[in-house]
């Protein structure tokens, strides 16, 4: 069965990208453009991973993080911030927030399934 | 000596003490922009003299803040106080040296006589040499000298906050354009390698597309490049990678 991978990120054409790359590795992807439906999804899903972008409208990635983190229910899925900010202190915070793994846009194929890998096998 | 504080307060209230910023110099030290008012005490009597100095001179003044040394002179027609001059005067022996604006002028007058008609003309403060005289002056210099100073640090703050806020604003415009370029990268970048993995693309094609991924490739190391050296660590600029297959070569990995 294949493991489940939920793409946030307001960008149609990010999500279709990460959803390629996570597909030709032998993952399953699921999608949500609202960063306030993630908790909805979730409940549903039961996705094994999330790949969170940072700067979204209403609700900003890190924000989402921190949040999932504290919800007994979900603190235990693995979330991966995909983020064009790629400073020291931007990875610090990500971590401050919970995430489990970080990866700087523009990424290649590898650098994004090498992460998922990773945190999931 | 109540009614002596209610004047000097309203015109602390009215802002009619305010002595010009600029003066102290933005960006000096607490001691340096100090050390611009200067404080002097005009008298030919050694008490005055004196009991000025032991107010001036108090340890409990001397922990709330930097204050400059006293200057003392003799009364003298042919030398003008500074603007920046806060005075304290013995009598009105003095008062032609005040030729222009000063910080502070206080004329001390002998017990029970009353203020004059030139110091009050020229609005000037008066001071009855009755019991605790010294210590109502160098209270009032002392304060004069920090609300000076505290003026002159308010200035360089606000300097440094419109410079700061003119940073901030650069800083945002370019991270905003970086977080938009990234993200235009990575659909040019991911598009390209997804097309690359094609099968069923043709020679030519996939020439072309391998043509894209260099160049996209190009901006993506000159993009990190510039926001590592943005943030100020010192990197030598990378080699980009030419193929998607290349980073699988041991590459680093950014």
């Amino acid at each position: 069965m294949f493991k489940k991978v939920l793409i946030v990120d307001d960008s149609p054409a990010e999500s279709a990208l990460m959803q390629s790359f996570l597909q030709q590795a032998g993952y399953a992807a699921v999608y949500v453009s609202d960063p306030l439906q993630i908790e909805q999804t979730l409940a549903v899903e039961h996705p094994s991973l999330i790949l969170m972008d940072v700067v979204m409208p209403g609700r900003n990635g890190f924000q989402a993080c921190r949040e999932l983190k504290g919800n007994d229910e979900f603190r235990g899925i693995p979330i991966v911030m995909v983020s064009s900010k790629n400073g020291e202190s931007d990875r610090f915070w990500a971590t401050q927030q919970g995430a489990d793994g970080y990866v700087i846009k523009p990424f290649t194929g590898q650098q994004l399934i090498g992460e998922v890998q990773r945190l999931i096998g | 000596m109540v009614s002596l504080f209610s004047y000097f307060r309203r015109l602390w209230k009215a802002d009619k003490l305010h002595f010009e910023a600029g003066s102290a110099g933005v960006g000096q030290s607490r001691e340096k922009s100090a050390v611009l008012q200067r404080v002097f005490v005009v008298s030919q009597d050694a008490e005055f003299l004196g009991a000025m100095h032991r107010e001036w001179m108090r340890p409990e003044w001397a922990q709330a803040g930097t204050l400059p040394a006293l200057e003392t002179m003799q009364p003298r027609l042919d030398v003008p106080l500074p603007e920046t001059a806060v005075a304290i005067l013995d009598g009105e022996e003095g008062l032609p040296m005040l030729t222009g604006a000063v910080t502070l002028a206080l004329v001390v007058r002998a017990p029970g006589e009353a203020v004059s008609e030139a110091v009050a003309e020229r609005g000037l403060l008066s001071l009855p040499r009755a019991e605790g005289w010294a210590a109502v002056a160098a209270c009032l210099a002392r304060e004069c000298v920090w609300r000076r100073e505290a003026q002159a640090r308010s200035a360089e703050l606000s300097l440094r906050l419109h410079e700061n806020g003119g940073d901030c604003n650069l800083e945002r415009l370019t991270s905003s354009a970086r977080h938009e370029l990234a993200n235009a990268l990575t659909a040019a970048m991911g598009y390209c390698e997804l097309l690359l993995a094609e099968e069923q693309l043709g020679e030519k094609a996939h020439r072309w597309s391998e043509t894209v991924y260099a160049s996209v490739r190009r901006v993506d190391v000159l993009l990190r490049f510039m926001s590592q050296k943005d943030a100020g660590q010192g990197v030598k600029a990378p080699a980009a990678q030419t193929s998607p297959g290349a980073s699988q070569a041991g590459s680093k990995g950014n």
